[in-house]
């Protein structure tokens, strides 16, 4: 118990002696945590709110007003069996009708005027796959009962994209970030070394064993990964609230999940922040003899 | 107790430092090694204190050779060697500089105080116990790397010129504690250009160094 006090004293005797670069390093780990933490947060609620909208594309079937009903169950049938095919919902004409008259309350008169119904028998199909769409698309419209095939092929090319780039753009980031803190950890353990050369030497001659030597320097890296930790928690608590009104410009028509779970993500970061920079730290305490 | 067999030491420039040196240190010995500027008496401590190792020959601890699987750390705390150039840490206090030794150990804090308090007290350095190293003369530097090499208690207690450059009453004040120390049981080697001892004082083995050769062993 002693020993680990020494060790704590140690550290702190280090950290006095080497204010400036510990400031230094907390300023740029600050910014990795930021970075990394910003990128989570629009990322998270970006793709949350890109899978509501995924879940509103489908295709959407309009069978031909002349095709017989059971032709069109037999069509429906095969459709249901086709590969990427999620889940189905059947409009029926009367169903169609009552639909359009909902929205459009002011054409009641005209439509219940005429003699058929005019709207046809309509199926919505939510597939697996936004990617398969188009395949499944161009196969629908060769069925002889049907008259025509939507499918939103932009939306559903936004939204792959969408989330392709966020993938894309979080492992840059995090790559980046992982990068800059064992640059970080590096430099600054580095230059500690360099700056107690002469002191881990004595310590080396009168017997000191490696714990002894190299936890302080795991020390400092630990405080300026903590400090620059908690300083990030309250920019990141503030790109936590902006990033709601981003991802609203970005995709206006999905709905958003109210908060990310914050506690989660911190603890992530401060292990993700004190192991890399740890790793950091290591490798130039190897070279210490 | 620590046997140098055949032991040769030539640095990489070709320096031979050391040549066939054969030396028995038991138990409790007093060992002055003496000899002229560059007979190898620094080398000859600091292969046994483990900063360098042998170009050929092997340094044995109770019959077992020494070699780079013994973990150091733990030889440096059964062996301690106050430095010529005294390798303290400057810009700390003597007492952090003193108590290192038992920091590493992990002592207790009572049992650091007591043993400082006894250590600074013999070396009459208890009113500098607070001034960082950096602003001590060169003798009060010395008492300090003594008084860290002895605080851990060693077993063995390796001196290089403890007494260079020092007036005559600190080489005394120095002298006094070492005797005192190997009283205690701690065998030490201490290479010296001249020899300050106690009236009445023990016997002690003296060998004497000439161009890396041993040349001479005796008692004085």
């Amino acid at each position: 118990m002693y020993r680990l006090f020494y060790i704590l004293r140690q550290g702190g005797l280090l950290l006095k002696e080497s204010k400036k670069a510990v400031l230094i390093s907390i300023i740029f780990l600050t910014i990795g945590f930021v970075a990394i933490g910003s990128s989570y947060i629009v990322g998270e609620r970006l793709f949350a709110s890109s899978l509501s909208l995924k879940s509103k594309v489908n295709i959407t079937v309009f069978f031909k007003n002349n095709a017989e009903e059971s032709d069109i169950k037999q069509s429906i049938d095969e459709i249901k069996a086709i590969d990427g095919v999620k889940s189905v919902e059947i409009i029926d004409k009367a169903q169609a009708k009552n639909n359009f008259l909902k929205l459009f309350p002011q054409y009641a008169s005209l439509v219940n005027s005429l003699e058929q119904n005019p709207f046809p028998y309509t199926l919505k199909i939510w597939i697996s796959n936004l990617e398969l769409g188009e395949n499944i698309k161009n196969l629908i419209i060769t069925f002889p009962t049907v008259d025509s095939v939507v499918f939103s092929k932009d939306v559903a090319e936004k939204i792959n994209n969408l989330t392709h780039m966020l993938w894309f753009l979080f492992v840059f980031i995090f790559i980046a970030v992982l990068a800059e803190f064992i640059f970080i950890s590096q430099s600054i353990t580095s230059l500690l070394v360099d700056l107690r050369h002469s002191d881990i030497k004595v310590l080396n001659l009168i017997g000191a064993d490696r714990a002894f030597i190299h936890t302080p320097f795991l020390i400092v890296i630990f405080v300026s990964v903590t400090f620059s930790w908690l300083i990030s928690i309250f920019v990141l608590k503030k790109v936590d609230l902006w990033s709601v009104e981003i991802v609203k410009s970005l995709l206006p028509f999905a709905e958003y999940s109210a908060s990310i779970n914050a506690a989660a993500l911190y603890g992530k970061l401060f292990i993700f922040g004190i192991l890399i920079s740890w790793i950091g730290a290591i490798m130039p305490l190897r070279r210490v003899r | 107790m620590i046997r140098l067999k055949d032991v040769t030491k030539i640095y990489p420039n070709g320096t031979v430092a050391l040549q066939k040196i054969n030396l028995e240190i038991e138990e409790r010995d007093f060992i002055y090694v003496t000899g002229e500027s560059g007979a190898g008496k620094t080398t000859l401590l600091r292969l046994i204190h483990l900063d360098e190792a042998p170009t050929r020959g092997t340094v044995l601890y109770n019959e077992k050779p020494i070699t780079k699987s013994f973990k150091i750390h733990n030889w440096r705390r059964k062996v301690q060697l106050a430095y010529q150039d005294f390798m303290l840490i400057e810009d700390r206090t003597v007492f952090d500089n003193i108590t290192l030794p038992l920091q590493i150990k992990g002592e207790s804090f009572s049992s650091i105080f007591d043993k400082a308090e006894t250590v600074l007290n013999t070396l009459s350095l208890r009113d500098k116990m607070h001034k960082l190293v950096k602003e001590l003369s060169g003798g009060e530097k010395q008492r300090v790397t003594l008084g860290r090499a002895v605080i851990s208690n060693p077993e063995i207690l390796l001196l290089d010129e403890p007494l260079g450059n020092l007036d005559k009453e600190t080489a005394q004040i120095i002298m006094d504690f070492v005797e005192a120390v190997n009283e205690q049981g701690v065998t030490i080697v201490m290479s010296t250009h001249h020899m300050v001892s106690r009236e009445r004082s023990a016997p002690k083995k003296i060998i004497k160094l000439k161009n890396g050769r041993l040349i001479s062993k005796g008692y004085v």
